[in-house]
């Protein structure tokens, strides 16, 4: 129990910012007289503040408010709009074919903008208002009367192909495998696992299913497009979290197996069913001292069956009361084991591919600095090597080879753009081979080939951005250990390969997709996306197609020579594109705070 | 207080007044938006630049960070004020213009120019007093310095200051410490601080 002088101290900094609440005023208040040491330390805060402020306003003398000039989405009003707490976890209805062809159409006959220039108001507008707002809202009436004009010609005329598709349906039919949807492999688990026995208010309702493909040359190319499941959580938790190398929402996790996510927010992991969107299971994180918003890092195992969750929280006043936990959970959401004696803020878990060790990526403080630690620990949690002690520059990537051999990470100077070298560990932790001749560059992106052979690094650089490493050749100490594929004009931020190992896929900044053959090293396509989020590329595990997180908030699913095969319309920035092994379904994270299922 | 179409009459409380204008941005209200971005755009763009060292890089931030406020205006959960959610927005933003900027003049390097092309050096010889401590100050590392003006310059609460830079309160006791314990450091000697 600490004494009143001890958390007088550790309140004086907020005291003097003005910035305590009130039990804490009268607490500082009633020790202060009596209290040389403390009278001094406020003065000595008081002056920090008065000098930071002094410094800021003088910063904020010389800087002249510009105008706010935004492209502003027309944004329709709406008598149902809530900013203030709408449904957690509720399920954004999809627009029916025929909303979506009324649009259209009319976008064709200019009365309505063009639903694909309207981002995510588009979505929203069919998610939070009832469906005669279309016709009352004022500055809308009159797009409101055609919309309805011509969505009543595109129903007669969905009516009239449905008569015509049912007379078919019903004429005697030879074939077993009649199926009227898509039936991949979680559409077909959905149907047995239906969450009537699950006890929870936010299970959303199934999604209509038919959000989008970009053409009806999609369906015969073998993306259905079928958004299975559309998971909501607090877009404000876990993305990027103070350590900024760690990119996307760090509190959402898919099962490698793609059959549950985990997602953490408010004090709570949760843990959902991807086939039907249905909650599984709540754990209550242990409350905060003062009120935080909480959430933990989570990571799961390749064999889906442990999900290992990070979190550090206050439990009493003072940086002593700070208690950092890793813990294993079953898939189930069951305490297995704990990581014991931690006290380090862990930033990363990366599991070694064959699930026998993981590493964690933590820091702490060492008395003057942050020091930045890497750890591995066996699958029990028994630590087996530090790999980094106390250094002063975090690794900013790491990546496990696929056969769980070797472990890659780049480093740098933290926060400050310095010489940047790339390390091999094995995993007993002897250094194997160390590169430090790259550009003064952060690496944006570190990915090992499926054979692992190869190591691909993605470079925040003009030029020089795309470098491939040979495996032997670094394990040698070879003077020239790697290629540099040329045809990115900005900075790389996502790479990705394919199944082959010798396809490679890269996203940029120059508003391009990429992909190479290695051996050659020439681009066999390129792929003009727009704007690029910062990690979204993926490809199928047969390495047929590539998801794409491109701009405009959609998932682009091209083949190998680039051209289109569908267009997922999201509802916010892709972070988060992953393909479940079967290669069955394809899994996006927005920004928004929205995870995706969607049936190939 | 009454409503009418064309001007928004808020409340006097910030936090209540503040609510009321993302309800109208909401809803559409780009009036809404330009009354929160004169109430709040030239801190947002002081603490951005603050960041970024680089003044027409943190004006173009400010504007993503004003756009993800109207969109996101209709997804505001109430948790934290919306000041606080305004920060949390910016430094987000900041995080990711920086993960995606150009290599280039570090812009973290306390010798580089900083605002406006005016150096730490220059802006403290307009000082008039404290010009020491405030050296000291910009010599601190980015995330202390950046606890330090979030406390005493945007006046954000213990919790909130945690908020926006995504950590535990207790680490922002820490930082302070820390930050405090620099500061001695550079004056050496105690009495030099008071």
């Amino acid at each position: 129990m600490k004494n009143d002088h001890t958390q007088v101290t550790d309140l004086l900094p907020f005291y003097a910012a003005g910035t305590a609440d009130l039990p804490d005023r009268v607490l500082v208040e009633a020790h202060l007289p009596g209290c040389l040491v403390c009278q001094r330390e406020l003065q000595e805060w008081q002056k920090i503040g008065r000098n930071v402020r002094s410094v800021m306003v003088a910063y904020q003398r010389q800087l002249e408010l510009p105008p706010l000039k935004l492209p502003l989405p027309t944004r329709a009003a709406s008598r149902t709009a809530s900013p203030t707490l709408p449904a957690h976890h509720e399920v954004y209805r999809t627009p029916t074919l025929t909303e979506r062809l009324t649009d259209r159409l009319a976008a064709w006959f200019r009365l309505a903008p063009n639903p694909a220039k309207k981002g995510n108001v588009f979505m929203r507008e069919y998610s939070t208002r009832e469906e005669e707002d279309l016709v009352t809202l004022p500055p809308t009436r009159q797009r409101g009367f055609y919309r309805a004009l011509v969505g009543g010609l595109v129903t007669a005329c969905l009516v009239a192909v449905l008569v015509l598709a049912l007379a078919i349906a019903n004429r005697p039919d030879t074939s077993p495998n009649t199926a009227s949807q898509p039936q991949g492999q979680l559409g077909a688990k959905a149907t047995q696992a239906v969450p009537t026995a699950v006890p929870t208010p936010t299970v959303p309702a199934k999604p209509t299913g038919e959000v989008t493909t970009a053409a009806a040359a999609a369906n015969s190319a073998g993306f259905s497009g079928q958004l299975v499941s559309s998971i909501k959580f607090n877009p404000n938790a876990g993305a990027n979290p103070s350590v900024p190398e760690v990119p996307g929402h760090t509190n959402v996790a898919a099962s490698p197996d793609s059959q549950m996510v985990a997602i953490s927010e408010e004090g709570t992991v949760k843990l959902f069913k991807t086939a039907d969107g249905s909650l599984v299971k709540t754990v209550d994180l242990p409350a905060q001292y003062k009120s935080s918003v909480t959430w933990a890092l989570l990571s799961w195992s390749p064999d889906s069956q442990t999900l290992a969750v990070s979190y550090y929280y206050q439990q009493k006043a003072g940086p002593e009361g700070v208690t950092s936990q890793v813990q294993f959970w079953t898939a189930q959401g069951e305490l297995k084991t704990q990581l014991a004696g931690l006290t380090e803020e862990v930033d990363i878990i990366n599991w070694s591919p064959d699930g026998n060790y993981f590493l964690t990526s933590s820091h702490s403080y060492n008395g003057q600095n942050d020091a930045f630690n890497l750890q591995l620990w066996d699958k029990n949690g028994k630590p087996v090597q530090r790999l980094m002690q106390n250094a002063s520059i975090p690794p900013i990537r790491i990546a496990w080879s696929p056969d769980s051999q070797l472990i890659a990470a780049t480093v740098e100077n933290g926060n400050v753009v310095g010489p940047l070298s790339l390390q091999l560990w094995q995993p007993d932790g002897k250094v194997v081979a160390t590169y430090d001749q790259l550009p003064k560059a952060s690496a944006n992106s570190l990915a090992w080939s499926p054979d692992s052979q190869s190591l691909a690094v993605g470079l925040a650089a003009p030029s020089d951005n795309l470098w491939i490493f040979n495996r032997q050749q670094l394990l040698a100490k070879a003077a020239k250990p790697y290629v540099t594929l040329v045809g990115h004009m900005d900075i790389v931020l996502a790479v990705a390969w394919s199944a082959d190992s010798k396809t490679l896929a890269s996203s940029s900044v120059d508003n391009t997709v990429r992909v190479w053959d290695v051996v050659s090293g020439h681009s066999t396509a390129t792929i003009k996306v727009g704007q690029l989020s910062e990690i979204g590329i993926a490809w199928s595990p047969d390495g047929n197609l590539l998801a794409v997180a491109a701009s405009g908030q959609n998932t682009l699913v091209v083949d190998k020579t680039g051209q289109t095969v569908a267009t997922l319309k999201e509802t916010g920035k892709v972070e988060y594109l992953g393909w479940s092994k079967d290669g069955k379904v394809l899994q996006s994270t927005l920004d928004t705070g929205a995870f995706n299922t969607w049936l190939k | 207080m009454e409503k009418n179409s064309t001007t928004l009459v808020l409340n006097d409380h910030p936090d209540e007044s503040d609510l009321a204008l993302l309800r109208e941005m909401a809803v559409g209200r780009v009036e809404a938006l330009n009354l929160l971005y004169a109430r709040y755009g030239s801190l947002l763009l002081v603490y951005l630049t603050a960041r970024l060292h680089d003044r027409q890089w943190a004006e173009e931030v400010l504007q993503d960070v004003m756009l993800t406020a109207w969109n996101g205006a209709g997804n505001f959960q109430g948790r934290s004020s919306v000041k606080t959610w305004l920060f949390t927005i910016a430094r987000n933003q900041a995080v990711n213009a920086y993960t995606r900027r150009k290599p280039g003049p570090d812009p973290l390097d306390p010798e580089m120019p900083g605002l406006a092309g005016v150096s730490p050096e220059k802006l403290l010889e307009r000082s008039l007093d404290g010009a020491t401590l405030q050296e000291a100050l910009l010599q601190l590392p980015e995330e202390q310095r950046e606890t330090l003006e979030l406390l005493f310059f945007q006046e954000l609460s213990q919790a909130e200051v945690a908020q926006v830079m995504r950590v535990a309160p207790g680490t922002i006791k820490s930082r302070l410490s820390r930050a405090r314990t620099n500061l001695r450091k550079f004056f050496k000697v105690r009495e030099d601080f008071e």
